[in-house]
């Protein structure tokens, strides 16, 4: 079959064949400085982001500090630690899945249309001017560290602060709302709201801005009002990103946000507020023995297959609707 | 686009005389007069978008507030509006008593350092993986980005990583938490969207002049894509600023290498009374107007920052998003 095919294969064509990998070698050589400038990134991904994937091993292994993650024996059997996870703090692990589940619905629910909406109310103004100012008000607490504003919020809900101060005016007691579990959620996503909506109203009004205005004649000329005109117009058009945006929110279900809740929490919430990262920051760093470690990298691991899985499966939902995929980036 | 034929082409669709097109593209239907008319909706939505402005702006100007008052006042305030003595003494107390190693001024020169070499490193990086990647036909591309996406999928994780940076002894400077980081995989993306859209025939013109890679990446390239770099630059300039999290797992009992987000969470958090070395001095905690004063000094640079790039970053977020 080959030799018939390539009896009628032009000369040409033949002898580009055979001098495939001489051809290569020529475009490598021109291409060297190119290989140059990518080499100390590509060392830095391999140090950096290669290698400690190697050290997931730590999660069968039992390390020990001096001899290091290689010469550390494996444990024995070598589910021991995902075991030992489930049996001695099993609750607490259980307790904190659920948790991150949970606030991770909630933060879709509540956090993720609101830059949508605001997007959408951002549109309508017409005075740019007046848009503009807004959007500079709105961009900025997303620059701010939630470090800081963690300690802002603290400030506001703690025992001294503004809302106390407002109890207290009118008779009731002073009280702390960070460390009711009852006033954690709302507050915890209130303030994400402020925080992150600002910022993330900026793709959504990249997508606005690229709807062809003459859609817009045309649903006018149809008798629509404004509300109409979002309803049938602006938002389906906007449609695939809000969906990509979706997908991708639903593959980080695992990530519920660890620096909110790491700078807002307390001993009073744990059982509310613990994320698996958290926890795992707890295990790891907070423990008193050296397998605080191989446990804490277990939990990792067991979280980065999840989130694996599931932004595969986002990457295939948005393929199916989009036609390309959300890393298909490569031209 | 089929919706606008079909409504044109349709003749029971009554047209109107005239339609006025607004500067933004909205289209507003007149009768003839210039106008445009506000309604209800339009007050409802400058109110609550002037709300929601004001509830991001709050809590810094209560903040604000707070730091040039004095301790008494905070405690006997009611609703903190404005101070009732105005006093610069909580920054007095800060630059010039807690001055020893893990104090904040020794803080805030190691985030300083950290942020402008760490930007610059992350830029060159950046840019030199950003550039290669626009070469279309460069043998063995596909491997690279494929390399490079896989670490946006799945990593290591926290633990090895911090194994891995302790084995190469980073952990004992300042570098420990520059090096590491130095490229974000999805900046990479967004720059290499930016260097693609300089156009093929100006560089092939500067390699006909017999300019090299380098050379044509850093005075044509860069220069053109000025958009693209403020706003990636200011990206890593935010997370180099206001990271905590590294320093915390690799300097915790190195207090001189303490970086300003990472004091500001010892601060907040009251944690200096429990110390993690014994150079700290118990005693040295913070009361509420020195802790906002605190604040006030964190966010000041990305405040100072904020206002010269904004105009870069809209425009290159959008591009580099729509792009994406």
């Amino acid at each position: 079959m080959k030799k018939e095919l390539e009896m009628q294969i032009p000369e040409v064509v033949r002898q580009v064949r055979k001098n495939k990998w001489k051809n290569l070698g020529k475009k490598i050589w021109e291409y060297r400085v190119i290989y140059l400038m990518m080499l100390p990134v590509v060392i830095s991904y391999l140090i950096f982001s290669y290698i400690p994937m190697y050290g997931l091993l730590l999660s069968i292994k039992k390390y020990s500090a001096s001899k290091g993650i290689i010469g550390s024996p494996f444990v024995d059997p070598w589910y021991k630690y995902f075991v030992q996870l489930f049996q001695t703090d099993g609750e607490r692990v259980i307790r904190s899945i659920k948790n991150t589940l949970l606030i991770s619905v909630l933060k879709i629910t509540f956090c993720f249309p609101a830059p949508i909406i605001m997007g959408l109310l951002l549109n309508e103004v017409k005075f740019t001017g007046y848009k503009k100012l807004i959007q500079a008000f709105i961009y900025l607490p997303n620059f701010i560290s939630w470090v800081i504003f963690g300690g802002i919020v603290m400030d506001i809900c703690g025992n001294d602060g503004i809302i106390s101060n407002i109890r207290h005016l009118m008779g009731l007691e002073r009280k702390s709302f960070t460390h009711d579990p009852g006033w954690y959620y709302p507050i915890l996503i209130f303030f994400s709201i402020l925080k992150d909506t600002g910022w993330n109203t900026i793709i959504y009004m990249a997508a606005i801005s690229a709807v062809s205005p003459t859609l817009y004649e045309a649903a006018t000329m149809d008798g629509c009002g404004r509300f109409k005109l979002m309803w049938h117009v602006t938002i389906p058009c906007i449609g695939p990103i809000i969906i990509i945006q979706f997908l991708l929110a639903i593959g980080n279900i695992m990530n519920a946000g660890f620096d909110p809740i790491f700078n807002t929490y307390n001993k009073d919430v744990y059982d509310v507020a613990d994320i698996i990262d958290t926890y795992m920051y707890r295990i790891t760093f907070e423990s008193s023995s050296l397998s605080g470690f191989s446990l804490g990298t277990a939990v990792g691991l067991m979280k980065a297959v999840i989130n694996f899985v599931l932004l595969m499966l986002a990457n295939f939902f948005v393929k199916k609707i989009n036609g390309t995929g959300i890393y298909d980036l490569g031209d | 686009m089929d919706l606008y034929n079909d409504v044109l082409s349709d003749p029971k669709v009554k047209k109107k005389e005239k339609i006025t097109v607004a500067p933004d593209g909205k289209v507003i239907p007149t009768d003839g007069t210039d106008k445009i008319k506000t309604d209800w909706f339009d007050i409802l939505n400058f109110i609550f978008l002037a709300i929601f402005a004001i509830c991001c702006l709050l809590p810094f100007v209560n903040i604000v507030f707070t730091s040039f008052s004095t301790e008494e006042d905070y405690f006997n305030k009611t609703i903190m509006i404005f101070p009732a003595h105005f006093t610069f003494d909580s920054y007095r107390y800060i630059f010039l008593s807690d001055v020893d190693a893990g104090g904040i001024v020794s803080a805030l020169l190691n985030s300083i350092i950290v942020a402008v070499v760490g930007v610059l490193y992350n830029m060159l990086m950046t840019s030199l993986g950003a550039y290669a990647m626009t070469k279309r036909d460069l043998p063995f591309k596909n491997v690279f980005f494929t390399l490079i996406l896989i670490t946006m999928f799945f990593g290591g994780g926290v633990i090895p990583l911090f194994l891995t940076i302790k084995d190469l002894k980073l952990n004992n400077s300042l570098f420990g938490i520059i090096i590491p980081f130095g490229i974000n995989t999805f900046n990479l993306i967004v720059l290499r969207n930016f260097y693609s859209n300089v156009p093929d025939e100006v560089i092939e013109s500067a390699k006909l002049d017999g300019a090299g890679e380098l050379r044509i990446l850093f005075r044509l390239v860069i220069p053109l894509s000025l958009a693209g770099i403020a706003t990636i630059a200011l990206f890593y300039f935010v997370e180099r600023w206001n990271e905590w999290y590294w320093p915390m797992l690799l300097f915790s009992r190195n207090s001189s290498l303490w970086t300003l987000s990472y004091k500001m969470r010892m601060i907040l958090q009251d944690l200096q009374a429990a110390d993690y070395s014994t150079k700290i001095d118990v005693s040295n905690t913070y009361g509420d107007a020195q802790n906002a004063a605190s604040i006030v000094i964190a966010i000041i640079p990305i405040l100072c920052v904020y206002p010269f790039v904004q105009k870069y970053f809209v425009k290159g977020v959008m591009l580099g998003s729509v792009k994406s």
